[in-house]
């Protein structure tokens, strides 16, 4: 980043979106660093530092777990809300997002921000209902955020929280990859809540198929309330593989990531309907 | 021999695991220069062009850039980067700067600029025009009639055949295996294919030339071949070798890659161009592209065999993707053949090899040196075989490997170096490695056989897989150590080494037979090597050299050093010299009397005496004894994710002598870890325009902590007569073995082989007809 | 340009230049443990400790450390006392290039300060950031359960 003249660490929110309107392409947010430093954008010379804003940390608000947009990963795994979240599945997505020394300089927001079409935390945000609460006050869906690859609806603001609602939801997440240091050839997650021992407005995330990171809306609503056999559970399959569009790179065909979306998919389910026994079993057991 | 050994044979701490642990080791580029400049290289973007005009004079327009060359600042001297004995039996086809390119990355100019911005900005400034020409991009292309001809310059020599892009050639012959094969009663044949690996040192490739006081060019370089590499880099640039000092520092893995000359000729030209010390270091996408890579190769195997199990005939071909230059074109494909094809004892055997150019990324040395390839596909062949007669792979492998006594024949006619001797097997520990590499994985219980699924297993299935190995120490009769070893007044010994540490712990394991020489602990050895000014000479770190062919040189000059001390001190106590014996820093007879190594030194630098203790020794020899492994992997199969999961691999190896045993193991998990890439990760995937697609380590996978099996470790030791302690060497073997031990476990688990390497999901799911 | 900031305890200040990583700064100044292998935050081998915080040095720049406490592998051993894990380390055989070593022992140096106590698991999942060609992990991840040991049990620093 040779080009690189200037470096601004402004201490709120409104000052780093001044500098961003004023600078143009010509300048980046900076969080931690760990896509930006790393992707090495050409022509930029200027980078607003944004980790000196007001917008730290991890609380609960009511039903909702807020995340702070400077909230580092190995924070935000830490705390006590989002450890027991969802049957640790959220904590679970968010370490392997990325290996511990990355985890240790990078935040949530950013990778969010960074829209990769295999974000690992996507998938399962996607399942928990986030929302993004802007700069300027607005408040974006997580499934309307993303645009492209590498591209969200933001211009010049920046995401100030992102907001979390497990509201007691099962929730499995997986990661497919050749290795525990490597992109995701397919991440997914599903979440559900559990009712009258059946599962309720199912969510189901995929990343690593689509230009973005996608729910899979139609398999949703196949699951809904439904008794679930075996037959259901390959229509999942079959379903999930139309809804998604994934394409052939060098790291794995096209064709293997619909057939392992799928497959992925129907086991997580298949996990979440264990998981649904095992509460059931418990609630019977107290009353 | 002393049955009693205090320092060989002991997990002692290495020489230089302080200043490691520390961050204090200097590597090449942990110096400051004063004047240091940044080179920085200009490459082809096309996969095959010749340079129709170039200009690099508006780079140095820029106040800050030193210099800017391209091929017509350099004098045009065709030369191997391949690090050997000379004369190199390579092809002499590189060129410092060239007129043509012949792979994606080739260099085409050189800047050097004060600081490595600058040395951006001028490589954009530089004027090229290329008249692009049609590429080989598939080595089975390369031969055919029509295909453009690569190194079509006439200057290059020891090329095959220049118009079939023909780099070497090898046919050999044991006996008659046509003849071989019509006799059998059963047959197997199929085809193996073996992708580029590379070998992601951590430490990229990097030189700091420069001109000391005198005029002579230092190069102070991260290389396993230092005096190789003074040689070829005198040659290269047509300068006297007395004006060329080389210094190795602490070297950041090598594996091969080293064992070449990548950045110090360019790096030379600039340094004499500049009179500046100059760095040429290669970043990561260059190691990913321009660097080294293992041999891609296509290999087809025909076995024959009676139904008693006893071999008929053995057959291997192998077609071998040099890339875009030969650098150790000939002798890696000869190691396909004469590593793995004496394993099993057969009448016929026959070996054919093509090693062509293509205008891909260059092939070179990667440890293990072709025996990867060629174990993958025998090993792979042989249990197909087994299961074909209907015998337990296990016991096919015991009744039919090669035993202790037995001749390889193979090596007579197939030899790396220029030697052509039989190698005879006078130590060979196979079947207890057999016995205890068996019993640890518990083969007999958990083998699955390879049978079909049924209906209610799955989807994780586990199988068992094996494979025997075997390698060389050193290449026989092309290799010289030298040593010397002079005694300090405090009683300590400075040992003088030309070996390269690469990593592998040889400066311990060599001072360790020093120790154990002169009685002495290991911290009383300072161990010095690499820096062709002030060391002895030797060939380097290849081959598995080290501690079989130096550590026998070392033992030679402390043992010359100890009968110096033996003469003094005999003096000193009126005693017989040979009557001596040296322990504890001691010199003692077996009276009882005795005179401490320090007396003996005060004595002779000081006292009447008036002489040095100063050993020597070099060391040569015709041998080239193979350690021998049996490997045993477990793995799980998903059937329906189609993901081979590794769970557990057991090395039984035996190596003669575990002279230091941590390092041994060390050794030996490295290289099976590096094997575990090539089997189910690793792989350098290339566009059809020849371009890398994946030079990043996000993007080339190799394993990493959290993805790894098991790995069991077991030392076997059968003596080699012939080595250090009975040493043999543990440097290489192991790395054969993982690809075959997993693709035969996968077959015991879910009945498919599979014979194209990386085993990735796609292709297992493709042979379970699942996909 | 000149930052302020304090490196392995004392403070210092960092000639840079604003494009320039955190780990060229480092290095130029003498502090040459962190090593330069992928320049994007994969390997590990430039790891530093930043704000009690291990991080990867190429993918910071240099400015961000300003006003910060930054610790290196240089500033782990008090002269020639080895820390217990750098005797782990160093005693088993746990190094051979040695060049990933820096990293690797400042990553398992900052994490066994929040978990004295790691399993297996917990030690390679914190290596996953920190490659290495040369050991297969194997004795770099028992040294870390050995040190860790050593120091529950008041042996070690």
């Amino acid at each position: 980043m040779r080009e690189l003249r200037e470096y601004l660490r402004p201490e709120s929110i409104e000052e780093a979106v001044a500098i961003k309107r004023e600078r143009g392409c010509d300048a980046v947010y900076l969080a931690g660093g760990t896509d930006v430093l790393v992707l090495k954008p050409r022509g930029v010379t200027t980078v607003i530092d944004i980790m000196a804003v007001d917008a730290a940390g991890v609380h609960q608000d009511g039903e909702a777990i807020v995340i702070g947009a400077t909230a580092l990963l190995c924070d935000i795994e830490q705390h006590p809300a989002v450890r027991t979240a969802v049957g640790g599945a959220l904590r679970q997505a968010i370490r392997e997002t990325g290996p511990w020394l990355i985890r240790n300089a990078a935040t949530l927001a950013g990778n969010v921000c960074n829209a990769s079409p295999s974000a690992d935390s996507a998938a399962m945000l996607l399942t928990l209902d986030a929302e993004l609460t802007l700069s300027d006050g607005a408040v974006v869906s997580l499934d309307r955020f993303f645009v492209g690859p590498h591209e969200t609806v933001l211009t010049d603001e920046l995401v100030k929280e992102i907001r979390l609602f497990p509201r007691g939801r099962l929730a499995r997440f997986h990661k497919h990859a050749r290795s525990k240091s490597d992109i995701a050839l397919v991440n997914l997650a599903v979440s559900a809540r559990a009712k009258d021992g059946a599962l309720h407005d199912v969510r189901i995330a995929l990343g690593s198929v689509a230009p973005t990171p996608i729910r899979a809306r139609e398999t949703e609503r196949l699951l809904e309330g439904r008794e679930i056999d075996a037959a259901v559970l390959r229509d999942v399959e079959a379903s999930v593989r139309r809804e998604i569009r994934p394409i052939s790179d060098w790291r794995t065909s096209a064709e293997y990531r619909a057939h392992s979306a799928g497959l992925l998919v129907r086991r997580a389910v298949e996990g979440l309907l264990s998981d649904l026994e095992r509460r059931s079993a418990e609630e019977g057991m107290d009353s | 021999m002393a049955t009693d050994l205090q320092i060989v044979g002991s997990s002692q701490r290495k020489v230089d695991a302080a200043k490691l642990s520390t961050g204090r080791g200097t590597f090449t580029d942990d110096i400051f220069l004063p004047g240091l400049l940044y080179a920085k290289l200009l490459t082809s973007p096309h996969a095959h062009a010749r340079i129709a005009s170039i200009d690099t004079t508006p780079a140095l327009d820029i106040p800050g850039v030193h210099a800017a060359i391209s091929h017509r600042d350099v004098k045009r001297i065709p030369y191997t980067s391949a690090g050997q004995s000379w004369p190199e039996p390579s092809p002499y086809d590189q060129y410092i700067l060239d007129n043509k390119v012949r792979f994606v990355g080739d260099y085409v100019a050189a800047v050097a600029a004060e600081t490595p911005e600058l040395a951006e900005e001028a490589l954009e400034r530089i004027r090229v025009e290329y008249q692009v020409l049609p590429p080989v991009l598939d080595m089975h292309d390369a031969m055919k009639p029509g295909a453009p001809t690569i190194h079509d310059e006439p200057e290059s020599h020891g090329i095959f055949d220049v118009d079939r892009n023909l780099a070497a050639h090898i046919e050999v012959e044991v006996g008659n295996v046509h003849d071989g094969l019509e006799k059998a009663e059963v047959c197997t044949e199929a085809d193996y294919f073996v992708q580029y690996q590379q070998h992601t040192c951590l430490e990229p490739h990097v030189t700091i030339a420069w001109l000391d006081e005198d005029g002579r060019l230092v190069l102070r370089t991260s290389t396993q071949i230092p005096y190789h590499c003074r040689r070829m880099v005198a040659f290269a640039l047509d300068i006297p070798v007395r004006d060329v000092h080389v210094i190795k520092p602490r070297v950041g893995g090598g594996f091969g890659n080293k064992q070449e000359v990548v950045t110090e000729p360019l790096a030379a030209v600039l340094a004499l161009k500049t009179r500046r010390p100059v760095k040429l270091e290669y970043s990561r996408r260059e190691e990913f592209t321009i660097a080294r890579m293992r041999h891609p190769q296509h290999l087809t195997m025909r076995l024959g065999a009676r139904r008693d199990g006893s071999l008929t005939g053995v057959h291997m071909k192998v077609l071998t993707n040099t890339g875009a230059y030969g650098t150790h074109a000939l002798t890696v494909t000869g190691n396909t053949g004469s590593k793995p094809l004496p394993l099993y004892r057969s009448p016929n055997i026959r070996f054919d090899a093509d090693i062509v150019y293509t205008n891909l990324p260059i092939s070179g040395a990667f440890r293990g040196y072709g025996a990867p390839q060629g174990f993958f596909a025998l090993e792979s062949a042989v249990d197909e075989l087994a299961h074909e007669l209907n015998l337990d792979p296990l016991e096919f492998r015991r009744a039919n490997h090669i035993r202790k006594g037995d001749v390889d024949p193979v090596s007579a006619a197939l030899a790396e170096g220029s030697a052509k001797k039989a190698r005879v097997m006078r130590s060979n520990g196979l079947p207890e490695c057999l016995d205890r590499g068996s019993a640890a994985i518990d083969w007999e219980r958990k083998r699955r056989g390879g049978h079909p699924l049924v209906a209610d297993e799955g989807p994780l299935v586990r199988g068992l897989g094996m494979c025997c190995l075997m390698q060389g120490s050193g290449v026989a009769g092309d290799e010289l150590a030298a040593a010397s070893i002079k005694m300090n007044e405090d009683a300590s010994f400075t040992l003088h080494l030309g070996s390269a540490d690469i990593g592998t712990g040889s400066d311990t394991t060599l001072g360790q037979i020093a120790a154990e020489i002169l009685g002495v602990p290991l911290e009383k050895i300072l161990v010095q090597s690499g820096d062709t000014d002030h060391v002895s000479f030797d060939y380097g770190a290849y081959a598995s050299s080290t501690a079989y062919i130096t550590g026998q040189c070392v033992l030679k000059a402390a043992e010359d050093a100890r009968r110096q001390l033996a003469d003094v001190a005999g003096r000193m106590l009126d005693e017989d010299p040979e009557s001596l014996f040296f322990r504890d820093g001691k010199a003692a007879s077996l009276r009882g009397r005795s005179v401490s190594l320090q007396e003996i030194i005060m004595e002779c630098l000081y006292g009447e005496e008036k002489t040095l203790i100063m050993g020597r020794g070099t060391h040569a020899t015709k041998e080239s004894p193979p350690p021998f492994v049996a490997m045993f992997a477990e793995v799980e199969v998903d059937v329906e994710l189609g993901t081979v999961r590794p769970i557990h691999v057991v090395t039984a190896i035996d190596i003669g002598k575990a002279l230091n045993p941590a390092i041994c193991e060390g050794q030996v998990e490295g290289a099976v870890t590096q094997a575990l890439g090539y089997a189910l990760t690793e792989e350098i995937v290339i566009s059809p325009e020849g371009r890398v697609l994946n030079p990043s380590f996000m993007d080339y996978k190799i394993f990493c902590a959290d993805d790894m099996p098991k790995l069991t470790t077991i030392l076997v030791e059968d003596p080699e007569p012939t080595g250090p302690f009975g040493a043999k060497s543990v440097a290489e073997v192991a790395i054969n073995g993982p690809a075959p031990a997993i693709a035969n476990a996968v077959y015991d688990a879910v009945g498919v082989r599979l014979r194209s390497l990386p085993l990735t999901p796609d292709k297992v799911l493709r042979a379970l007809g699942r996909m | 340009m000149i930052i302020n900031l304090s490196i392995n305890g004392a403070r210092r200040q960092l000639e840079t230049e604003v494009y320039e990583t955190l780990l060229t700064a480092l290095r130029r100044a003498g502090y040459t443990g962190a090593k330069r292998v992928c320049e994007s935050g994969e390997c590990g081998a430039c790891a530093v400790i930043v704000d009690g915080r291990a991080v990867d040095s190429c993918i910071l720049l240099a400015v961000q450390a300003a006003g910060r406490e930054v610790v290196t592998v240089e500033g782990l051993a008090q002269g020639d006392h080895l820390t217990a894990l750098q005797e782990a380390f160093a005693g088993n055989g746990a190094i051979q290039c040695g060049f990933c070593i820096p990293g690797m022992i400042v990553a398992a140096a900052n994490y066994m300060k929040t978990n004295p106590n790691p399993s297996e698991e917990d030690v390679r999942h914190v290596f996953v950031g920190n490659l290495c060609r040369c050991t297969g992990y194997v004795k770099p991840v028992e040294a870390v359960m050995q040190a860790a040991a050593q120091q529950r049990s008041g042996n070690g620093d």
